[in-house]
């Protein structure tokens, strides 16, 4: 079965992002800070990953690392902003930009690993299916335990900082822990996705970072179309984003095409979508 | 989440494999006709060369009897693995030409039993993806630095220090760099790295290091290529010669050693017919390094750098009056 072989790659391929969506979330709706670092922290996650993976550390130990690692750069990237007073799109820009030189300091443009290491190895019994089987468990306990935390006491401040700043101060709290821990965490995220494309794609290269803001961006449009809010749709959203580039090359355009017509197929969905919901609520 | 949404996603979603059972029963396939699956990881004038080489000769060899199926990534990583995917589990193609490095190793991983046959690569053994009975071949586009070297000490002989530029990000690059400076360290040249992180940066960096060095040679790099008009004119602003090693780009340039990415292209249809058609394994066909060629030497650009040619050079450079299109 071809066809069902090419739905499953759609799934597997829209589950290595869904922790970048999740982060997109928490940034720009949760604490409202375009966070620009997201490029910078999935690349070092997955150089960082491919580098461990050549000197045979265990895939599951690089993971770690790289969440560690992506934490780190939140760090920066909330110091700058709440230190250094550099506005929120510098900042996360400054971050990526310097990251790009760490990155080739610590993996070089390419890397090739042996695979024999990586984390979907634990799953090898399960053949074809391995990729879906650490993928899809592991992204449903993201989205459960992210869920969980936005509701605990830590969580609600963040969420208070997004609606209202005074609010935070006025309970004594301050605005900027807060606003470094979300990203420290949204950051961690993005460099657990990077670890995880990294690993599925069996290499590394400089430009698989490159253009991740706008796959993250786009499927979290795209989510949010599906339905509002914080949920198991967030997962969604990086899927149907996967379908739709599937079915541009499957279209057979001139190739130089490709581009322009992803962007109108994201933007007939979101207006299709509305279109919807006025036609809805005037019935 | 509603039934009419739900059901909404799920069209959404299974769209493209609804695409491809559209376009099989709408395309006849003939049974006798070799389809082969282009793979190209970015547009760039080199790259789209050894593409449109490869089609002009395929289409020669196979005598009409052939189909294309052209997907370009685009530069994304993440769109690579979705056409490496599809070319997969598409039965109709027979076998795969990746085109630079990115798209092999995507490729390589996902398909282990059709043939794959890649160009514009420089180094395809550090890439962990050959077996002694690999499904691979191809045409590496390593040039030959030595050949380089020696064409710039006919045009200079006391050349003491030369300056290399190039971007930093890519590994094609940076092996042909580590090659140059052993090279110019045998011969007893000082080397000077300028080392490019982003196009807006190149015209910072030559004007900075142009002061210090004898001449600019630039590896095989994509920065370069994209940028060489500028480099060129700052180097002959500053009467320093440079080189390049795509022939692509000579009209900037003073000397240019490079592949012609065309006539890779070629070389790799000529492999690709002897696995299609005379059944042979792709293990059986070796990996070969372009055809050498000379270097050519840009004659107006020598001109306005005040530099005489020798005799022996004229015998053994190809000599390029401006306006001649080489590629």
């Amino acid at each position: 079965m071809h066809e069902l072989a090419l739905l499953q790659g759609i799934i597997e391929r829209g589950l290595l992002f869904a922790p970048i969506v999740l982060a997109m979330y928490i940034a720009s709706y949760t604490i409202k800070f375009d966070d620009l670092s997201v490029e910078g922290s999935f690349g070092l996650g997955g150089s960082l990953t491919a580098v461990l993976l050549t000197h045979s550390y265990n895939g599951w130990i690089a993971a770690v690392c790289a969440v560690v690692t992506g934490c780190a750069t939140g760090l920066i990237t909330g110091f700058l902003h709440t230190k250094l007073r550099l506005n929120t799109l510098i900042s996360g820009l400054v971050v990526t930009t310097g990251a790009f030189s760490i990155i080739l300091k610590l993996s070089g443009p390419h890397l090739t690993f042996n695979e024999a290491h990586t984390l979907f190895k634990t799953a090898e019994y399960a053949e074809t299916y391995r990729y879906l089987l650490l993928l899809l468990p592991l992204s449903l306990a993201l989205v459960s335990v992210t869920r969980w935390f936005l509701r605990t006491q830590v969580g609600l401040l963040m969420r208070a900082l997004g609606d209202n700043p005074q609010a935070v101060t006025t309970i004594g709290k301050s605005i900027h822990l807060y606003q470094v821990l979300a990203l420290s965490i949204t950051n961690g995220l993005c460099s657990l996705s990077g670890c995880l494309f990294v690993q599925y794609v069996g290499f590394f290269s400089i430009w698989s970072q490159v253009g991740i803001l706008i796959i993250g961006l786009a499927s979290l449009m795209l989510s949010q179309a599906i339905q509002k809010g914080f949920g198991f749709h967030l997962l969604l959203g990086p899927i149907v984003y996967q379908s739709l580039i599937a079915s541009i090359f499957e279209l057979n355009l001139d190739q130089d095409w490709n581009k322009l017509f992803t962007a109108l197929l994201i933007v007939l969905l979101i207006v299709l979508k509305q279109a919807f919901k006025t036609r809805d609520a005037h019935v | 989440m509603g039934k009419r949404k739900l059901i909404a996603i799920m069209i959404l979603v299974s769209l493209p494999i609804v695409i491809a059972g559209l376009r099989k029963l709408f395309t006849r396939t003939y049974a006798e006709k070799v389809t082969i699956g282009i793979i190209q990881t970015a547009s760039h004038p080199a790259l789209d060369a050894a593409r449109l080489g490869f089609m002009q000769e395929a289409e020669h060899l196979f005598k009409g009897n052939v189909t294309f199926i052209i997907r370009n990534a685009q530069g994304s990583i993440d769109a690579l693995q979705t056409i490496a995917q599809q070319f997969h589990h598409n039965q109709s193609v027979d076998g795969i030409y990746a085109i630079a490095t990115p798209a092999l190793q995507s490729v390589a991983h996902i398909e282990k039993r059709k043939p794959i046959f890649f160009a514009a690569v420089t180094d395809p053994y550090q890439l962990n993806i050959l077996s002694t009975e690999t499904n691979i071949t191809g045409i590496t586009d390593l040039i030959n630095p030595e050949l380089s070297l020696m064409a710039l000490k006919l045009l200079i002989p006391q050349i003491k220090k030369v300056g290399i530029i190039f971007s930093a990000s890519e590994t094609n690059s940076l092996v042909l760099v580590k090659e140059f400076e052993k090279l110019c360290k045998h011969q007893h040249i000082a080397v000077r790295k300028i080392a490019l992180s982003n196009e807006a940066d190149v015209s910072a960096a030559v004007t900075h290091a142009i002061n210090d060095i004898e001449a600019l040679i630039a590896p095989t790099d994509n920065m370069v290529a994209t940028t060489a008009p500028l480099i060129g004119k700052i180097a002959e602003k500053y009467k320093i010669p440079f080189m390049v090693s795509d022939n692509l780009l000579l009209p900037y340039a003073c000397i240019s050693n490079g592949i012609d990415y065309t006539q890779t292209g070629r070389q790799v249809a000529q492999q690709a017919y002897q696995v299609l058609t005379n059944h042979k394994h792709p293990y059986e066909v070796p990996i070969c390094t372009a055809q050498e060629t000379t270097p050519l030497v840009n004659q107006a650009i020598t001109n306005a750098l005040g530099i005489t040619l020798s005799q022996e050079a004229l015998c053994t450079l190809t000599i390029v009056e401006q306006g001649e299109d080489h590629a």
